[in-house]
């Protein structure tokens, strides 16, 4: 009464090698062996040794290193340059929330409300995303050239003609001039962030505020606005992250000059190791800016985590 | 087919032991039913005898052989999860055939093992699809399809209809017993439906927080639990416990008192009672008679459910004590209503205060068929 | 009420026209002055061009070496890319079902990896590629790009993994399917997607890479595209706008019609990516 499917031998006879478990050990090297060949030598050992660089004196050039304690961070504290960087840094982080968050906002508003053409639009803001920063640092350095720049002929004529100045060669005018074009390569980021949160929110609420009768100004204000909490932080916290990284930008435009007033910590490290060949100074810098950046992309990940 | 052999098995996960020492001796053919509540191990026994998750200690044998320490696939088992689990990208063809590709077995014969486990399921005109575009019973059948063209000395069963709508449930139920007589093979199957357990188990087994607390055929499960976890947790709807107080034993017969109940003496065998301990009597709500005519527990009705086959009446005694009443049938009856109802001591289980069996309803039905 | 809605519609769409518009304005004035002369330039940066002089596309695509770049560039990029995916795919399996004792650790370390900026290594990297003899290599640059990349990747793509049901995993146990088999039968057919965000991420990454190039890359020879292009401005050409334009437009013309093809892409691995 019993109807076997199979009336062949066990099929457990036939096994092929795939179908074998592997070791403990085997496993560890087929899965992360390859990643761990990447990463050990190159980010790892690296990683560990600039902690070590950084309390030693070297000209990268001569056999001997000089152990010098924590003396390469408080040489930080007392170098002008190191507290200009520093002053630089953060007002990247004050502009970079401000100008791109900004303008992104109203882009995804303004966005979040036509049918047609959005995935266009939205394409077209996020161009500058995708560009290299070379090319962002050369198209703007064109914008601002005091000689052909279109910056200064529209100054001049609009009457301003006394504020057409060599705008990445003005100590005071560099550091804006290159975090307006670094705005550019973000506030499209930032609209399509914001525009993902505005798709989540719930249509019915603005129509309900409407019929309440909240004009435009008052719904962006009470519901937009509170409802992209969650893209605000994150956002903020991208923002202090890259504010703290920035490199490419202000090297391809001024390389920190004039006479270091655009500097920020990333270039200022790079001239300091391979410029001016200090390089426990340099890594004790990098390892103050790793603190910086390690801290807020801990408190990133403990934000992705809450949600 | 297989026997299945649990010998001293426990397990823990880190600190918390989950099993302890369990015995448990499967007979070939067999179909045996695991239920239990929520987080009392059964799938955590399920999945060691599958394999898939390792035994902290004891033996484990399949057909008499060691298998304690055997890779899941080379165990002879087959397993139905309750989320179906069959492969996303493959097609119904190569979902249940994908065991077979994997131990080399010829393409054609791979085909007429598939085709052949879709005609006893009635799936053939699925084949060529993939999962996405089956519905949920039809994911089920195919998730049972991938079991039995591996031919497996014993099948595995999670809660595999857990997932489905009531009537499925019970369609699901009678194929599964079909195919239990069909194939023959051992099948072990977890369950939180009683119905199911009922139904389909050879032999039922009743855990809790990781001890068996009794195995046996269905019918002696429900008819003589050998505690009062097992009295409650099987049958529905659940049996009325009553906290009374042991009097003075005579000739074989120990007086019981409750505020709310006529007196009443209980026919026990063993050491007498402690006169004024606290016991615990069970009885089943169509165990009690509705609306005697005098005598019995005075009761005020607080809600009727009608089933169409039975009626449910909840009602409440004096001191604030709830009864459920199962009458077949309708019966007359509203909230508000006072009735009596009759409680017939040979209908009646005991239990200690410990939930320990003392004196159980002597068996109704001795000619079960087993 | 519909006229209204109308007008409505239309003062939107000119806002967002105008603000595309003011958005490539420094792109397309870039690529007009490619065009010029040098003096036309001078005269005024926003005329037209007097002619539309090809040749001088020509020109900069030959003096600026963009040829052996682009190679140099798809050199790098291809095996980075390679590498990362796999390194990557390989790990978070791995992490997620490779039953490893002290998975976490491991796992500690790579998310190290992802808070830690490129600068905090950069210093020792140069001198360990050095006594490697990795400086000056394109496959120096893609082992350090790979290494970089790497962390993002394994999180990613663990992400991914995690969102895997684990009855799966172990029904094609039950199957008799080994490790590997799981692997190449179960889980990868199902991660071509987040597979393919990440290569198009970890392309433009690799792609638009300045610093590790900048101390890698030595022999003007290895340049790569992004590289060929800041020098452009250096040297010889210091005040040669017309090559500068030409460049920039050589450069950025591929990127953006690979964007505009990949957008869906682009933009889900870019927002992806925004915890590194
Ligand atoms: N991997 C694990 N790590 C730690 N504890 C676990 C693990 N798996 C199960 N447990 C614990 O073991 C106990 C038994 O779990 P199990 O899944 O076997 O219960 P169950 O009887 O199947 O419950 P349910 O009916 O809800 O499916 C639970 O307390 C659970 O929390
Ligand atoms: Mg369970």
């Amino acid at each position: 009464m019993t109807e076997r499917l199979d009336q062949q031998s066990a099929s457990a006879a036939r096994r092929r090698g795939g179908g074998r478990p592997l070791g403990t050990a085997i496993r560890y090297l087929i899965f992360l062996g390859p990643a761990a060949l990447l990463y050990v030598p190159f980010v790892l050992k690296p990683l560990i040794e600039t902690f070590g660089l950084s309390l030693f004196a070297w000209n990268g050039v001569s056999a001997e290193r000089t152990f010098v304690g924590l003396a390469n961070y408080a040489r930080a504290l007392g170098d002008p340059i190191f507290w200009i960087s520093l002053r630089n840094n953060l007002y990247w982080v004050v502009t970079s929330i401000v100008l791109p968050m900004a303008t992104g906002l109203v882009i995804a508003v303004l966005l979040s409300a036509v049918r047609r053409g959005q995935r266009i639009y939205a394409g077209i803001f996020f161009t500058p995303v995708v560009l290299n920063l070379i090319i962002v640092g050369l198209v703007w350095g064109i914008i601002y050239n005091p000689l052909i720049g279109p910056l200064n002929r529209l100054l001049r004529a609009v009457g301003l003609g006394s504020l057409a100045i060599g705008w990445l060669g003005d100590r005071y005018a560099a550091t804006p001039a290159i975090m307006v074009a670094g705005a550019w390569t973000f506030f499209g980021f930032c609209a399509v962030i914001f525009l993902q949160g505005l798709r989540t929110l719930d249509r019915e609420q603005i129509e309900a505020a409407t019929i309440d009768g909240a004009g435009p100004f008052r719904r962006f204000r009470k519901i937009i606005v509170p409802a992209l909490s969650d893209q605000v932080t994150l956002l903020i916290v991208m923002s202090i992250i890259g504010s703290f990284k920035v490199f490419d930008i202000v090297y391809v435009m001024t390389k920190g000059g004039p006479d270091h007033a655009s500097e920020v910590i990333a270039t200022y490290m790079y001239w300091q190791s391979f410029m001016n060949g200090s390089l426990g100074y340099g890594a004790a810098l990098a390892v103050m800016l790793t603190a910086v950046v390690a801290g807020a992309s801990l408190a990133m990940m403990a934000l992705r985590e809450r949600d | 087919m297989a026997s299945v052999e649990l010998q001293g098995i426990g397990k823990r996960f880190g600190e918390l032991s989950v099993i302890a020492d369990l015995d448990l001796k499967i007979d070939e053919g067999e179909f045996v039913v695991f239920v239990g509540p929520s987080g009392c191990g059964k799938s955590t026994l399920l999945r060691m005898i599958a394999g898939l998750e390792d035994v902290s200690g004891g033996h484990l044998r399949i057909g008499g052989r060691e298998v304690t320490d055997l890779d899941p696939a080379k165990r002879g088992v087959a397993m139905v999860f309750q989320s179906y689990a069959l492969y996303p990208h493959m097609s119904v063809r190569d979902n249940m055939g994908f065991a077979l590709s994997i131990d080399g077995t010829p393409a054609g014969e791979r085909e007429e093992r598939v085709m052949a486990a879709a005609r006893i399921l009635k799936i053939e005109h699925l084949v060529d699809r993939r999962p996405v575009h089956l519905s949920g019973g039809q994911r089920q059948r195919v998730a049972i399809g991938r079991a039995i063209v591996r031919d497996p000395e014993v099948f595995l069963f999670d809660e595999p209809l857990s997932n489905l709508d009531a009537a499925l449930r019970g369609e699901m139920r009678m194929e599964l017993a079909r195919l239990h007589q069909r194939l023959g093979a051992t099948m072990i199957y977890v369950t939180h439906d009683q119905v199911e357990a009922m139904t389909l188990a050879d032999r039922i087994v009743v855990l809790d927080r990781g001890r068996i607390q009794q195995v046996g055929h269905p019918m002696d499960i429900y008819g003589r639990p050998d505690n009062l976890f097992v009295a409650t947790f099987i049958g529905s709807p659940k049996m009325n416990v009553l906290d009374v107080v042991a009097g003075e034993t005579m000739g074989g017969l120990l007086a019981l008192s409750h505020p709310d109940l006529p007196p009443l003496a209980l026919a026990v065998d063993g050491p007498s009672m402690a006169q004024g301990s606290p016991l615990k009597l069970g009885v089943r709500p169509n165990d009690l008679r509705f609306d005697v005519a005098e005598g019995g527990i005075v009761v005020k009705v607080d809600f009727v459910e009608r089933h169409g086959d039975q009626t449910i009446v909840n009602c409440e005694t004096e001191s604030g004590l709830t009864l459920n009443v199962a009458i077949p049938g309708n019966v007359d009856t509203a909230p508000g209503n006072t009735h009596r109802l009759g409680l017939d001591s040979a209908r009646c289980h005991l239990f200690a205060d410990d939930g320990r069996l003392i004196s159980r309803r002597p068996e109704s039905n001795p000619a079960r068929s087993r | 009420m519909r006229r209204r809605k109308t007008r409505h519609t239309l003062i939107l769409h000119g806002v967002l026209i105008a603000s595309a518009l003011l958005t490539v304005f420094p792109l397309g004035l870039i690529a007009l002055m490619a065009f010029k002369t040098n003096p036309e330039i001078f005269a005024n940066p926003l005329a037209l061009p007097g002619a539309w002089r090809w040749q001088q596309i020509g020109k900069a695509w030959t003096d600026g070496h963009f040829g052996p770049y682009y190679l140099n560039s798809l050199q790098v990029a291809v095996p980075t890319v390679l590498m990362v995916v796999i390194a990557s795919t390989l790990a978070a399996y791995g992490l997620v079902f490779g039953r490893l004792p002290g998975a976490r650790y491991a796992l500690a370390a790579i998310l190290l990896g992802l808070i830690v900026p490129l600068q905090a290594i950069i210093v020792s990297l140069f001198h360990d590629l050095g006594d490697m003899g990795l400086l000056n290599s394109l496959w120096g640059l893609s082992l350090a790009q790979a290494a970089v990349g790497l962390p993002f990747g394994i999180f990613m793509m663990r992400s991914f993994f995690l969102g895997i049901p684990k009855d799966l995993i172990e029904a094609a146990r039950l199957d008799g399917a080994g490790d590997v088999t799981v692997l190449r039968r179960v889980v990868l057919p199902l991660a071509t997607a987040p597979a393919l965000t990440l290569a198009t991420l970890q392309f433009m990454y690799s792609w638009n890479d300045f610093l590790l190039p900048l101390i890698i890359l030595h022999d003007p020879s290895l340049r790569t595209v992004t590289l060929g292009l800041f020098y452009l401005q250096g040297g010889t050409y210091t005040l040669n706008y017309t090559m500068i334009s030409a460049g920039v437009l050589i450069t950025a013309v591929p990127i953006m019609v690979v964007f505009f093809l990949l957008q869906r892409q682009f933009i889900a691995g870019v927002t992806a990516g925004a915890v590194k």
